[in-house]
């Protein structure tokens, strides 16, 4: 049975340059799982506010054509509300989604809603606090979750209207991958225990996409360019690299090794199944550290927001001049507050900070400013200028440069970071990864000889991703030291030389990414999964080879 | 993290009350402390309130606030004496400006009123949930828009407080100096905080609308509530008495009693 079909629709937002959606078609069946992908701008957000009914009941539109029925009836003229009883969606940004005091109030707003009686709401907040695996925190407040925590909590407040259809809208961003991957499972029990009958999602991470997908549609410009089976789909390999999507590793590896035919294999089980017999393999070189000196040392560093309960458990740790450190681990594993305390924004309890050998401990934020650059994960929270120039020469102007040398070294960083046509744009208008660039080149223009990213490419298309980080890995060659808090694997298996792995505030991992990624075993027990190419040749050869480049350059088959 | 939602779960008399009744109390509160202006009066207002912040366990909660609520108290005995004139008793001159015992004794009064008001206010945010009060609201009547964003403005206070203190660190990240410098670059340099707050809770709250709906929300729409709040016995005991008084306190200042100026509130 259809359960939402999507015929023929047009949208304009009001003054945009150019269509959302050019007439896009889709059906969700019952029992289905679709997912929707494409790079950043292709409609897909668009695309889901259409099914919930948000477009275009909601919001400014210069033209809406065509039509969508959600279970068999159509959207035009309902509220969003009644709607989104049948067909509802998880926001992107979740944080917006969420507006009671407390956990078990919020997952009671939507019930609520359909006027049910207070003892049915209760049992439904108990089923979706259990599914999301929110259970035992009814009473605490929302806004005091962590971010992932928090993803759930926006889950489990829609999965209580029970709705027919579920739609997550790049829900799963901000989890580690552990916490993804619940998220899809839950998704797909609910699936399966028919709690709901569809499940529509947006993910840039096509290896989960394979793994829980019955069907792919890929949106570009507005439009479907391609859409059927899973694998099918996620094997045109060549496509999806070109959209700057990233498609499974392995799909790519057999590819680019000219294996078999479509469909190429999604997992990697799949894929050691399928492999045939090999002639040589060149091992990979095994990485030295450099044991330059040291650019940041941390000498047994204590720290807690709370008397007594410390998130950081007597720490020490040295990063090298020149080193491009990963800094991986769960959600509250500590990671984010080791790094505050790197670049001076938070003060440890006890312990000693050391930045290029110098005791910088009790020093403000400003003064290691000029050192220590550190760029926060939504680019929002820096950005004010009117002009993207503007905002990269703020801090340069700060310090009393004179205006000739702010000009020189603004036109050098946007160039650097790709601005540089966007240089008297408001940054208000440009897109998510553009504002992450200005963020980014406000602090390079600063030129500090350490720089610290916090998750950097959360809500960047893999395209995206690539982009910011080569641009991060250049300056890492030309002598900057870098630490980045990182979720996505192959981003540290591509470009960082050492991981560092933390677990309740404490360093549980350290070594070069190659060996620490060999223990896949090890990771496992973290919930750290480790890109398909690393388990693949791991499988197949004991050899840990970290990227589809590497796999295919060093491995020959007959 | 810091608290910043003012509501302390505890099991006291005053807690348990329905929310209707403790609005009522700071409309009453409003009404005593408004119609005497003699500071033995709004002193045992004041004192009132206080008691029932000790009975209701929330001194601790309201720390952040004392120092405030001081300051409004000083401000006052210093400026309603220069400004409220009249009166016999001269106590002395200053700078050309004599004061006389009744307008000191006025700003003492209007300081410990204006304390009283803010303090019952507050007294009923640490004792009941931003919910119950939302709920409490539609009961008396009002739309139930009008009650959510009522509720919804005090429940983004921590969300814009946890902006601020990131965006603060982000910014002095970066260099922009808060603290310091001339006046001038202290204005320009607090732009470089509060623009990107302005921007983070206008997306936040321009995407309201939408997500209440995406949650089944129907403006206007009946709903059901999770919650419930019930007028008990002791509601309606504590009502008659709150009332009675004051009706009393207008029938005392009608006959001129609590009073230091008689024609002014």
């Amino acid at each position: 049975m259809t359960l939402v079909t999507v015929r023929d629709v047009w949208v304009k937002y009001r003054d945009a340059r150019d269509y959302a959606l050019r007439g896009v078609s889709l059906t969700v069946s019952e029992g289905e799982v679709v997912a929707i992908i494409g790079p950043t701008g292709a409609g897909k957000t668009s695309l889901c506010k259409t099914m919930s009914g948000i477009i275009p009941s909601m919001g400014v539109y210069d033209e809406f054509r065509g039509e969508v029925l959600v279970d068999g009836i159509p959207t035009a003229g309902k509220k969003v509300g009644e709607i989104s009883r049948k067909c509802a969606m998880v926001f992107q940004d979740y944080e917006t989604q969420l507006f009671r005091t407390t956990v078990e109030l919020e997952v009671a707003f939507g019930p609520e809603n359909l006027q049910l009686p207070s003892e049915e709401i209760a049992r439904r907040c108990e089923t979706a606090l259990k599914l999301t695996g929110l259970n035992g925190l009814e009473k605490r407040y929302s806004f005091a979750l962590s971010g992932g925590q928090k993803q759930r909590l926006a889950i489990a407040s829609l999965l209580s209207l029970q709705p027919e259809v579920l739609i997550l809208d790049e829900a799963t961003s901000d989890l580690d991958p552990a916490g993804k991957r619940e998220v899809f499972e839950v998704a797909r029990k609910l699936l399966s225990e028919k709690v709901i009958k569809a499940l529509v999602l947006v993910d840039h991470h096509l290896e989960k996409v394979a793994a829980f997908a019955d069907r792919v549609v890929v949106l570009n410009r507005g439009e479907v360019i391609l859409e059927g089976p899973t694998n099918h789909v996620l094997s045109e390999v060549e496509l999806l690299n070109e959209l700057g999507l990233q498609p499974p590793e392995t799909a790519e590896v057999f590819r680019r090794m000219s294996l078999g035919n479509k469909p190429y294999p999604m997992n990697v089980d799949d894929a050691v199944r399928l492999f045939p017999p090999v002639q040589n393999i060149t091992p990979p070189q095994q990485t030295v550290l450099t044991h330059a000196e040291p650019a940041v040392e941390l000498e047994e560093i204590w720290f807690a927001y709370e008397p007594g309960q410390w998130v950081v458990n007597g720490i020490s740790l040295k990063v090298s001049k020149g080193e491009m450190m990963a800094l991986i681990g769960q959600n509250g594993s500590g990671k984010t507050t080791v790094a505050q305390i790197i670049a001076g924004i938070l003060r440890p309890a006890k312990g000693v900070v050391k930045v290029f050998g110098k005791d910088v401990t009790r020093q403000a934020v400003m003064v290691r400013g000029k050192e220590v650059g550190y760029i926060f994960q939504n680019p929002d929270y820096q950005i004010f200028s009117r002009s993207v120039r503007d905002e990269i020469a703020y801090g340069l102007r700060a310090w009393g440069m004179g205006e000739r040398e702010v000009e020189e070294r603004v036109m050098k960083v946007s160039e650097m970071v790709g601005l540089k046509g966007l240089l008297d744009e408001d940054p208000f208008f440009l897109s998510k990864a553009e504002r992450q660039r200005t963020a980014v080149a406000s602090i390079l223009a600063l030129n500090p000889k350490i720089i610290i990213l916090d998750e950097p490419t959360t809500g960047l298309s893999p395209g995206e991703t690539t982009a910011l980080m080569d641009t991060v890995k250049d300056l890492n060659k030309a002598g900057t030291t870098i630490i980045t808090i990182t979720h996505d694997m192959w981003v540290v298996a591509k470009y960082c030389s050492r991981v560092v792995l933390m677990s309740d505030g404490r360093v549980v991992l350290d070594g070069p990414t190659r060996e620490v990624f060999s223990n896949i075993s090890e990771l496992e027990k973290y919930d750290i999964e480790v890109p398909q190419v690393v388990r693949l040749s791991n499988k197949l050869f004991g050899h840990t080879f970290l990227t589809v480049d590497e796999f295919v350059e060093n491995v020959k088959t007959r | 993290m810091p608290q910043y939602i003012l509501y302390l779960d505890r099991n006291t008399f005053f807690h348990r009350l329905d929310p209707r009744t403790k609005l009522f109390l700071v409309v009453c509160v409003f009404i005593w402390s408004s119609v005497f202006n003699h500071p033995y009066y709004t002193g045992a207002v004041l004192l009132a309130v206080l008691s029932l912040v000790f009975l209701s366990k929330t001194v601790r909660q309201l720390k952040l606030f004392w120092f405030g609520l001081l300051s409004l108290a000083l401000m006052s005995m210093v400026l309603w004496p220069l400004f409220r004139r009249g009166g016999a008793t001269v106590i002395g001159t200053f700078l050309g400006a004599s004061f006389t015992l009744e307008s000191v004794m006025y700003g003492v009064a209007v300081a410990f009123r204006l304390v009283a008001m803010v303090l019952s206010g507050l007294l009923l945010l640490t004792t009941t949930r931003i919910e119950e009060l939302e709920l409490a609201i539609t009961r008396l009547g009002l739309p139930y828009p009008i009650a959510f964003g009522f509720s919804a403005v005090f429940r983004f206070i921590p969300t814009m407080v946890g902006d601020g203190l990131t965006i603060l660190a982000a910014q002095q990240a970066r260099g922009v100096n808060v603290a310091g410098g001339s006046i001038f670059s202290r204005l320009k340099n607090s732009a470089a905080i509060i623009a990107p707050l302005f921007i983070t809770t206008m997306r936040r709250f321009g995407e309201l609308p939408m997500a209440i709906e995406s949650r089944g929300f129907v403006p206007m729409a009946r709903r059901s509530y999770y919650l419930s709040i019930k007028m008990r016995g002791v509601d309606y005991v504590v009502v008659a008495v709150l009332a009675f008084l004051a009706a009393l306190s207008i029938y005392l200042r009608l006959s001129g009693v609590g009073v230091v100026f008689p024609d002014v509130i």
